[in-house]
């Protein structure tokens, strides 16, 4: 049996983990161990011409190729739907972009989200509000009630969903699962062992979804893996999380945006305000309401980069706001109070001086959510007064 | 050789190498070397998507024999009767394919 070095080892399971993502265990693990034995076998060929163990190691790899195109050729044997597929094989030709944010070498999904209503169940634990109707009551299972949708309902608030097999293709593709445990909840497990379990259960008589903003938390809390997540777009925005690409695709604009950027506001506060490496920080975060004054505020940036706006009332207690950047370079956030004025430092958040209460900008796109810190702004003109 | 080639004919070469004798994945590529004198150089990544999807298909079985380098079996792909049966379509397919392609050209294609 071929021993290896510490560093041989990392680069090692690095391939092998990115060449098999998204496959059954049992499939995962067979081509593991299939691939493992091509480059530990070409690797001691290549020793004998001559090369290190770690030059042979690094070659036998780089002859093996891309990660990605193993795992999209395994992808399209066992299990990656046909639209699915064909999403995915279109991005791998033409779309040189994506492959760009994915550092040239990883996975790239286009997943689908539905947010109108679909006719069939929707079933609901703990109700909000929101969706409180008087929609016909198909059954009671404990603390889970099921409504029957039809293509009259009317459902303002009715969330974002994401199937199930989206979900699983997500997860998978980034070490985790998806399952369905007994009692209906569909876990969403992450590659640290850690889980989240949705509540929400959307059923069509073909398959089931689960609310777009659970698969969006634990895609999210990834980040202990060590993989960076940036996001961009908000009509249709695109997570890369490490070397993987996720397009999020729907039809109604900035509904997905909003479900998106508001799963990620929390973390938007813990890199401005925290260092992550800081052990137990805790803050409270809330977003301001509808009514609340709304600010115009000129920047720089492109159209489609997206901004929040933070601002402190009290210790740890924080109000937020997000929205793009429209085509003039303008931004329309709203805040708690009328009269801003803008601060690059953390520290002077909180304090009103001059009748002006401190806000904070993050340009929230395009920087991995980590390094926040990096792109708060400033605008030219740094006061401003909501009309 | 042009790589589209290859790849068009991918499984008809699979089944012609497997056709004697199972094979794990790496000595698959270097049967293909050695057999074709290095005309056939698989992009490696490739390999393995095409000998899953034949397993799949049921025209190739998997085999676990000796011990790797990796301590685990080595997976061994053999051709089944239906593998068999798909070759000779293949082959078929491709002598009708090259005939026509010599007639185009006059013989000399």
């Amino acid at each position: 049996m071929t021993t290896l070095t510490l560093s041989q080892s990392a680069a090692l399971t690095s391939y092998l983990q990115r060449a098999t993502w998204g496959l059954p265990e049992v499939r995962r693990q067979e081509l593991w161990d299939e691939l493992e034995e091509h480059l530990l076998t070409r690797a001691e060929h290549l020793q004998l011409t001559g090369l290190s163990s770690t030059q042979a190691l690094t070659q036998a790899i780089r002859e093996l190729g891309s990660p990605s195109r193993v795992t999209l050729g395994m992808a399209k044997v066992y299990t990656m739907p046909k639209l699915l597929l064909a999403a995915a094989t279109l991005a791998l030709s033409i779309s040189a972009g994506l492959y760009a944010l994915a550092g040239g070498g990883g996975a790239v999904f286009q997943i689908p989200i539905f947010e109108q209503p679909r006719v069939g169940q929707l079933c609901v634990a703990d109700v909000p509000d929101a969706l409180v109707l008087n929609l016909p009551v198909l059954s009671r299972r404990n603390a889970k009630i099921c409504y029957q949708v039809s293509n009259t309902t009317n459902l303002t608030s009715y969330p974002s969903l994401i199937s199930v097999p989206s979900a699983r293709q997500v997860m998978q593709a980034l070490g985790g699962t998806v399952t369905v445990r007994p009692d209906g909840k569909i876990e969403l497990r992450r590659p640290n062992g850690t889980w989240s379990r949705g509540d929400f259960a959307f059923d069509d008589g073909t398959q089931r979804y689960i609310v777009a903003s659970t698969l969006f938390e634990a895609v999210i809390s990834t980040r202990d893996q060590g993989d960076a997540i940036t996001l961009s777009g908000f009509a249709q925005p695109t997570l890369t999380i490490g070397s993987t690409v996720i397009q999020l695709m729907g039809k109604l604009g900035d509904k997905i945006g909003n479900t998106i950027y508001s799963s990620v506001m929390g973390e938007v506060i813990a890199a401005v305000m925290f260092n992550h490496s800081d052990a137990g920080f805790s803050f409270q975060q809330t977003s301001v309401s509808p009514g609340a004054p709304q600010h115009q505020i000129q920047t720089r940036l492109p159209a489609g980069e997206v901004v929040a706006l933070l601002t402190q009332s009290g210790k740890n207690k924080f109000s937020t706001d997000f929205a793009p950047v429209a085509s003039d370079g303008t931004v329309r956030l709203r805040a708690s109070a009328t009269r801003l004025s803008f601060v690059q430092n953390a520290l002077n958040l909180g304090t009103v001086k001059s009748g002006r209460t401190p806000a904070m900008l993050v340009r929230m796109t395009g920087v991995p959510l980590n390094k926040l810190k990096a792109s708060v702004f400033v605008p030219t003109q740094p006061l401003s007064d909501a009309p | 050789m042009n790589p589209d080639l290859l790849r068009g004919n991918l499984d008809l070469i699979l089944l012609t190498i497997l056709e004697t004798t199972p094979l794990y994945g790496f000595a698959i590529i270097q049967a293909a070397k050695d057999r074709t004198g290095g005309y056939f150089e698989f992009k490696e990544g490739s390999l393995y998507p095409a000998l899953h999807r034949l397993e799949q298909d049921g025209l190739l079985a998997a085999q676990f024999g000796e011990t790797g380098r990796n301590g685990k079996p080595r997976k061994y792909y053999a051709i089944t009767e239906r593998g068999r049966q798909s070759l000779q379509d293949k082959r078929r397919e491709f002598s009708a394919f090259t005939g026509a392609v010599q007639q185009l050209g006059g013989n000399g294609a």
